[in-house]
């Protein structure tokens, strides 16, 4: 009577053998659903799905259609010759991207329309700006001429007597020797009153650091870290208390770097200008390219200086004040109004960063696949795009650029991201969840 | 109607004329064994879960493991009800040892699930609440099982 759970029940000796015969069969069965659910945990797919026809049944913004001025796609119309974009954003590497369209009965089909994919981080797929200078507040050794960044503009100072009149130190200015660095920040008004000093100038008064603004008024800094989020320093000139009786203090203190890390209870945030962005959780903070290392701990006064935004997601887009480096070209660029502007050089990248940089590849920013849809056995137009499963780049967010010879109706749109059964993409979800399961102990800190 | 009574109706008069008794029994014993596999499952979905959130509930939702439970106890109620007396020999057997085992094992992974689930909590804190937890579950046992 091997493993029968209801030995009291008695059964005569063929419907006994018959028992065990199904018996059999149900754990045979259950051997293959483990298998299957092992199967799916291993080697998962990820689908998403936009429907036009019933618009509320779309989760959030999942996919996100729209046409190449932003505006999002509701009618399912996709005009011909027109780019336009969906996207989703997801953690995990994948084999291939099942793209498939459901034409409405009254359009044209899809034939060889055409649809291009780029991997990166969404701030990163912003169109260029202007190249920007160095920050406000930086002083910089020329040659043997001395400038200061004020508000914007590069002040050459008309000579050292003056840099030493007013304290500046000497240690602070940063030994540029390319003129070429200069040419980003637009020449000011030199600098010769020793009596006086220019916007931007930075001071240390009992442990406390200011920072005069253009309309002649001194912004305290909230805090120390708040300062050194900023500026290094040797920056700040060393001044006695007397000296704010003959400026007015401003009544907003200044606040930590644009796209600073702080932690505040449990809870990190990201800053930017007077918002800071609460983050959901360690993996979106690690799959969004920040570091550890960088986190600021801060007090309720500081914390209280910014407005609460929502949840900051693997869908959100990096807030302003955000710096990427691209290894692969050395190249950094800064995230401001929508638009991502070069910083021409290590020293002005470093004039306007304190922390680590969101490291990304430049080529991310080029087309990574494409395919063209072909009708399949279902009656609808799909096409497979194939993944480097092996080489999970950073930024999770998959831009797809769609192009179409005709006008469109479109019904339905769906992405299915598939996993090849292969012995190292076992290996590589065994790596991921043992890494996983370290970082839940405290083991390690990194998840991927 | 009742939705229980309505299967006992239809019950009465289906068994009988298409399913033969032995093949009732042989029902219930499968049910017995699906149950077993499913408790079996949920329980390992339970150890999963408490060490890798998401593993299992981000493809099989806990509504539904806990559905196709319920389900299963509904119908083995229902066939229990079709065996006659003797078809079922009293197990005179003592189990007891065999029994205090698996309470001991089910209390020990219950524990090691309550303190898993606190983990960022203060490990004293923690440790308060799971003899909290302890202390509720007997005093509970005491009220609903004491025998007089």
């Amino acid at each position: 009577m091997f493993f029968d759970l209801t030995k009291e029940i008695k059964l005569e000796k063929n419907s006994y053998s018959r028992y065990r015969r199904l018996q059999a069969l149900f754990y045979f069965f259950c051997f293959c659903a483990s298998l299957y659910v092992a199967y799916f945990i291993f080697f998962p797919t990820q689908e998403f799905n936009f429907s036009f026809l019933m618009l509320t049944s779309n989760k959030g913004n999942a996919l996100n259609p729209r046409t190449n001025d932003g505006t999002l796609i509701t009618d399912g119309k996709f005009q011909a010759k027109q780019k336009s974009y969906f996207d989703a954003s997801l953690v995990g590497s994948f084999s291939k991207i099942k793209l498939s369209f459901t034409p409405n009965r009254q359009s044209k089909k899809p034939d060889d329309s055409h649809i291009a994919l780029r991997k990166s981080y969404r701030a990163f797929l912003y169109p260029e700006g202007n190249p920007i200078g160095f920050r406000d507040g930086t002083l910089i050794k020329n040659k043997s001429d001395y400038y200061l960044i004020s508000d914007g503009k590069l002040r050459k100072f008309n000579s050292l007597a003056t840099v030493a009149a007013l304290n500046f130190p000497q240690t602070a200015f940063l030994s540029v020797e390319s003129d070429d660095e200069l040419k980003y920040n637009s020449p000011g008004e030199e600098i010769s009153d020793t009596k006086n000093y220019p916007a931007d100038s930075i001071f240390k008064i009992n442990e406390e650091y200011y920072i005069l603004n253009s309309q002649g008024t001194l912004k305290k800094f909230i805090s120390s870290s708040a300062f050194h989020s900023i500026y290094d320093e040797n920056i700040a000139i060393s001044k006695n208390v007397d000296f704010l009786s003959n400026y007015v203090l401003a009544e907003n203190p200044v606040g930590f770097a644009d796209g600073s890390i702080v932690t505040y209870g449990t809870s990190a945030y990201i800053v930017s200008t007077n918002r800071i962005y609460p983050i959901g959780d360690p993996e979106i903070f690690i799959n969004q390219g920040y570091n550890w290392s960088d986190i600021i701990t801060v007090g309720g006064d500081e914390f209280s200086l910014y407005t609460k935004e929502k949840l900051f997601t693997l869908t959100s887009v990096h807030p302003d004040g955000t710096i990427f480096f691209t290894p692969d070209s050395g190249e950094w660029y800064r995230i401001e109004n929508l638009r991502k502007h070069e910083l021409p050089s290590k020293k002005i990248a470093s004039s306007w960063l304190k922390k680590k940089p969101i490291t990304v590849s430049a080529k991310s920013l080029e087309v990574l696949g494409g395919c063209d849809l072909k009708k399949d056995f279902f009656g609808n137009y799909s096409c497979l795009l194939p993944l480097n499963d092996t080489e999970d780049s950073a930024g999770k967010y998959y831009e797809f650029t769609f192009t179409t010879k005709d006008d469109l109706k479109i019904d339905n749109l769906n992405l299915l991201y598939e996993k090849n059964m292969t012995i190292q993409n076992l290996k590589l979800a065994l790596r991921n969840m043992i890494l996983k399961i370290k970082a839940r102990y405290g083991i390690q800190t990194t998840v991927q | 109607m009742q939705i229980p009574n309505l299967f006992a109706k239809l019950n009465n008069r289906i068994y009988p004329k298409l399913i033969e008794k032995e093949t009732i029994i042989i029902m219930y014993k499968l049910l017995h064994d699906s149950l077993f596999m499913v408790l079996v499952f949920f329980i390992l979905t339970l150890i999963a879960e408490a060490v890798l959130p998401g593993i299992i509930i981000s493809h099989i939702g806990f509504s539904k493991i806990i559905i196709t439970i319920l389900l299963n106890v509904l119908l083995l109620r229902i066939f229990a009800k079709k065996i006659t007396p003797e078809k079922v020999s009293v197990n005179t057997a003592p189990q007891k040892k065999e029994s205090k085992k698996i309470i001991i094992s089910f209390i020990l992974l219950g524990v090691l699930l309550i303190f898993n689930s606190q983990l960022e909590m203060n490990v004293f804190l923690n440790l308060f609440f799971l003899l909290a937890c302890l202390g509720i579950g007997y005093l509970s046992y005491q009220i609903l099982f004491h025998e007089e």
